[in-house]
């Protein structure tokens, strides 16, 4: 009995490292083929919320598949298949019932470019709220400046809404695309690789804006940084071809890895 | 190290092979140089012609002025070129060809939009591989074709809901013109609107957008210049567009705003003087000329204008 | 504080997404309707204009009687313009 119970955390730690939290995503034999190529194998796993998991790997690791397929995003690509299951507050989102419009209006997503609209700075915040029926324009105001406010990036914009995005810096523009999808008050953030294209001063503070949001929302971030991982996860996976390595608490994985190839990627030796 | 000088070495060798080369050449260099000057020759050929046909318009634009006031031309409502005591107004062919073309874009402007979104933001790539060259083969038939379908099919088919229509009537060469106008629309703005980066619509249905809300409020606000542009070509299509109003318009030079009358346009007129037995040199002859550049004023200043637009509204992305 | 309202935001989603089926729809429509005239017209030229064409046809000449014209003539002129204007 008491054996089973030491032995537990070990078995069980490829899925479920920690399993006192709220379950947001739970992934069940997840495939998914890019025509003939198989990009995501067997995936299990478990997303805790208001906690952030990093998703390290190699590049072409399928790290960008998988959380796109966590908003069905990955359906723009013509001649993608799934299998399995991906369980969203336990609901089922891959099947065709589930509409992807709510999918994604609950799980807000930022890109590896800044990708603002070529609108006013304020238009691109108030886009998600006017297309889910928001009007009036004393909440539209609110709501702008309290995104803007959450994505510390107010006090840089607040006297040019009116002027265009595209005058901002990559930065800039990439807390401005993440204060637009926090005005639709998502559950879940998810970043792919958001700071790729960004100098070291702009990483820190959306680093530091991932640490803040945290408190509020469950955040899913790739990256090939394995620095960041380690310095803003909680739980941290690490692809390989399309297969989940290691998935563990952050400390853990990157202390004392139980794979090989984990100890070798962060090590260095590859990737 | 021994990379490094062995690097080194071949780099000499491809330079000795470089050198050799070129003294071996100059034959060659001579063909440099004659080709961009017979290429420039056969660019000046097209220019000088440019030049040869408004240096014509012109000075018999001018001679036309001698004997018909520019103010009676311009400002005329009666246009009689043929009896005893003719009068000279442009207003009726001026009117005619606006009315047409608007009729035409109202026809072609929504169709054509409606086709690009369709092509460009729901078709599938096979679809739309199939859809795009189909629609193309509209804007290859000749227009001659459109004029006798216009005269003796929509006509008709116009006629029969609505009697009060003429025979000849400037509203159904104007629908034609604009069927015949929408794959040149449909075109234009799907090219823009398919320019616009993946990442923006990406944007948009990361939030929760349908495709349509996607398309209507980012799609194609970003490739309104584009857009634009594609219509202005679309007017100045219509306004040159000669064999369909010809055609089913008839001959009237009617100065008015119904569409179901004839009407006659500027190049409808030109086709009927040209056709006709003006003696060179006499009056109605000239007014040929003068016709013709009011027309080609026209035409320059819509592409112009979309020249203008397509730069003003460009947005960045 | 909230200012997105979930029931709200599904009710409103609901008629987002039956809009934009339906304007596909008509986006669709319109794109084939080009495609509708082109089989119209070549239909009607093709039925009205097949039984005219023959041999005689298309080797005579020009002629004011109608039943023994050809566009003989018009073809050639037509080849001739176009090699004139490839050159």
């Amino acid at each position: 009995m008491s054996l089973t119970m030491i032995k537990k955390p070990e078995t069980s730690n490829r899925t479920i490292p920690n399993t006192s939290k709220n379950i947001v995503f739970d992934t069940d034999d997840l495939n998914l083929w890019y025509g003939d190529t198989h990009a995501l194998k067997n995936i299990n796993l478990s997303i805790n919320e208001k906690e952030v998991t990093a998703i390290i790997g190699p590049s072409g690791c399928g790290k960008s598949t998988f959380i796109k397929t966590l908003n069905r995003m990955v359906e723009m690509v013509p001649s993608v298949r799934t299998s399995g299951d991906i369980k969203y507050n336990e609901k089922s989102i891959l099947e065709k019932s589930f509409r992807v419009e709510e999918l994604r209006t609950r799980v807000g997503m930022v890109f590896q470019k800044p990708n603002p609209f070529p609108k006013s700075i304020y238009e691109n915040v108030a886009y998600g709220p006017k297309i889910h029926g928001i009007r009036n324009k004393k909440v539209l105001d609110e709501i702008v400046e309290k995104s803007l406010r959450d994505a510390f990036i107010w006090d840089e914009v607040k006297d040019r809404l009116k002027e265009n995005a595209y005058g901002l810096s990559g930065g800039q523009q990439q807390r401005l695309c993440i204060a637009r999808t926090l005005a639709i008050e998502p559950d879940v953030l998810l970043m792919d690789e958001p700071t790729s294209a960004l100098d070291p001063i702009s990483t820190l503070k959306v680093e530091e804006l991932v640490q803040k949001l945290k408190e509020d929302y469950s955040i899913v971030i790739v990256t090939h940084n394995m620095q960041q991982a380690a310095r803003i996860s909680d739980q941290t996976a690490f692809f390989l071809n399309g297969e989940v390595v290691e998935f563990d608490e952050t400390e853990k994985l990157f202390s004392n890895p139980s794979d090989q190839r984990t100890e070798d990627y962060i090590t260095g030796r590859f990737g | 190290m021994t990379s490094n000088s062995e690097a080194r070495k071949s780099t000499v060798s491809v330079r000795e092979m470089i050198e050799k080369k070129k003294a071996t050449k100059i034959l060659s260099k001579f063909k440099e140089k004659l080709v961009p000057m017979t290429l420039f020759l056969f660019a000046m050929v097209s220019i000088l012609t440019t030049f040869g046909i408004i240096y014509t318009l012109f000075s018999e634009t001018v001679e036309f002025f001698k004997r018909v006031p520019i103010t009676d031309f311009f400002t005329g409502t009666v246009l009689r070129p043929l009896s005893q005591n003719p009068e000279f107004g442009v207003l009726p062919l001026i009117n005619g060809t606006l009315i047409s073309s608007i009729i035409a874009m109202l026809v072609a402007g929504p169709i054509g939009l409606m086709a690009a979104v369709y092509l460009s933001e729901y078709a599938s790539d096979r679809v739309r591989r199939v859809l795009k060259p189909l629609l193309e083969i509209l804007a290859g038939i000749p227009t001659v074709v459109y004029g006798f379908f216009a005269f003796t099919f929509v006509t008709p088919i116009i006629r029969s809901v609505w009697p009060d229509v003429d025979a000849t009537n400037i509203l159904s060469p104007g629908i034609v013109m604009g069927i015949m106008i929408i794959p040149m629309v449909a075109s234009l703005s799907e090219d823009a609107m398919s320019s616009v980066p993946k990442s923006m619509r990406e944007g948009a249905f990361a939030l929760g957008a349908t495709p349509l809300e996607s398309t209507f409020k980012v799609v194609i606000p970003a490739a309104l210049s584009g857009i634009i542009a594609s219509f202005i070509l679309g007017i100045s299509r219509a306004i040159g567009e000669t064999m369909i109003v010809t055609i089913a318009s008839g001959s009237s030079k009617n100065f008015t705003f119904d569409v179901t009358e004839s009407m006659q346009t500027m190049t409808a007129y030109i086709v009927e003087v040209a056709g006709g037995d003006a003696p060179a040199g006499s009056t109605i002859y000239f007014s040929l000329y003068a016709v013709a550049m009011t027309l080609f004023v026209f035409t320059l200043l819509m592409n112009l204008l979309a020249r203008y637009v397509s730069r003003k509204f460009r947005e960045e992305y | 504080m909230k200012y997105m309202d979930i029931n709200q935001v599904q009710k409103k989603m609901n008629t987002r997404i039956i809009k934009n089926n339906i304007l596909k729809y008509i986006f669709f429509i319109a794109t084939t309707f080009g495609l509708i005239v082109l089989a119209v017209l070549l239909l009607r030229v093709i039925t009205q204009g097949i039984g005219f064409i023959d041999i005689n046809f298309l080797t005579s000449k020009l002629s004011t009687d109608a039943n023994r014209a050809g566009i003989m003539g018009a073809i050639l002129g037509t080849c001739g313009l176009w090699l004139l204007s490839f050159q």
